[in-house]
């Protein structure tokens, strides 16, 4: 319903640009994921090594493809961090 | 009495936190409430003009806070309302004159007096902010629909967050025409980015811009529809539910498509 409310709207407004209330609501999601973030970027850059190499004492990982983003729900913080792996490092 | 002290914060100056302030402090004083509003913009007194009480100021905050006076009489009580009473800001000392533990001490002693103190913060997350916030209980954040004061309106939530205050949102000059167009961030939108609990909407209405030119805030004349919305708000604060309308509603979509269908039809027949 609400896919074909903004097909309407757009219809409406005569052109088939986005509306530019999206525009809006994009921006400010990317500036608050670094604005949220808090950290200086050294100390994110120190976190994330860290993180990799903590990891890597019982995973194979990809450093290349991890990613970090601290978001915020309702109730909480969260730092979300994606780090794809390989395989699992066989015990000595 | 232990009554309840709500600051009203924004982060970004000009979103209309003494606007609310004045409103919400008239509305909660008409239910019946005994009601303080603190005009804690030390420098920058402002809360007085919209309240039309500049001309009976004598005593003000930094002078209650040094010892000059005493606590009631520096309160101005307000010429429409008994129930309603403002204690002004200095305007000649700086921020720094007062220490948040010194807030926290006069919201206390006002607290025993008063069912709701509402703190008017100024602008900032510097030391007025961290004044302003000391002596509070709970907190109304105002923001309007627009990228610049949302963003302010997050800091200032992250920095609420870890004082562990009760937090909510005032969503001020929200243009409905706009938000149908597509054209401005609606309730959902700004609620989806700030991820916190909307306490009302006050839709853009000229009758603001009126009434504070007469220092008579617009809670006093109820045809206004900021005024409803003031009045919906005040009802939320003392725990009523109370629906808040959904101003994204497409209510005349059909007569709208209508119309649209006419001017197609109008200019190929020409």
């Amino acid at each position: 319903m609400n896919a074909f409310a903004d097909i309407i709207r757009k219809w409406l407004k005569g052109s088939d640009d986005a509306d530019s209330k999206d525009i809006a609501k994009d921006r400010l999601r990317l500036v608050l994921v670094h604005d949220r973030s808090m950290l200086p970027p050294e100390t994110l850059d120190a976190l994330r090594a860290e993180l990799v190499e903590v990891v890597s004492r019982y995973f194979e990982v990809d450093r290349a493809a991890l990613s970090m983003d601290v978001q915020r729900t309702r109730e909480s913080w969260a730092l979300m961090v994606n780090l794809p792996l390989r395989r699992a490092r066989s015990a000595l | 009495m232990d009554g309840r002290a709500i600051v009203i914060t924004s982060g970004k100056g000009g979103v209309g936190k003494t606007t609310v302030t004045a409103n919400l402090g008239s509305v909660l004083a008409q239910s019946g409430c005994k009601v303080c509003a603190i005009d804690a913009d030390i420098g920058l007194r402002n809360l007085d003009v919209v309240l039309g009480l500049e001309n009976r100021i004598v005593y003000h905050l930094v002078d209650v806070i040094a010892g000059r006076c005493r606590l009631k009489q520096a309160l101005i009580r307000d010429k429409r309302n008994e129930n309603l009473y403002l204690l002004p800001a200095s305007q000649s000392d700086d921020k720094n004159a007062v220490t948040p533990e010194q807030m926290r001490q006069l919201c206390q002693d006002l607290k025993k007096e008063h069912d709701y103190i509402l703190i008017d913060c100024p602008a900032g997350i510097e030391q007025g902010f961290r004044n302003a916030v000391a002596g509070a209980n709970e907190a109304v954040i105002v923001t309007t629909p627009e990228v610049s004061a949302i963003r302010d309106a997050d800091r200032i939530i992250g920095l609420l967050h870890a004082q562990q205050l009760d937090t909510q949102l005032i969503i001020n000059r929200l243009n409905p025409e706009l938000v149908r167009r597509g054209d401005m961030l609606d309730q959902q939108d700004v609620i989806d980015i700030l991820a916190i609990e909307l306490l009302g909407i006050v839709p853009e209405d000229q009758g603001i811009v009126i009434s504070t030119n007469k220092g008579n805030p617009a809670a006093f004349n109820e045809e206004y529809e900021a005024s409803q919305a003031f009045w919906r708000i005040g009802r939320r604060i003392r725990g009523e539910i109370v629906p808040i309308p959904n101003y994204s509603d497409n209510g005349n979509l059909w007569s709208r498509i209508g119309k649209k269908l006419g001017d197609t039809f109008r200019r190929r027949a020409s």
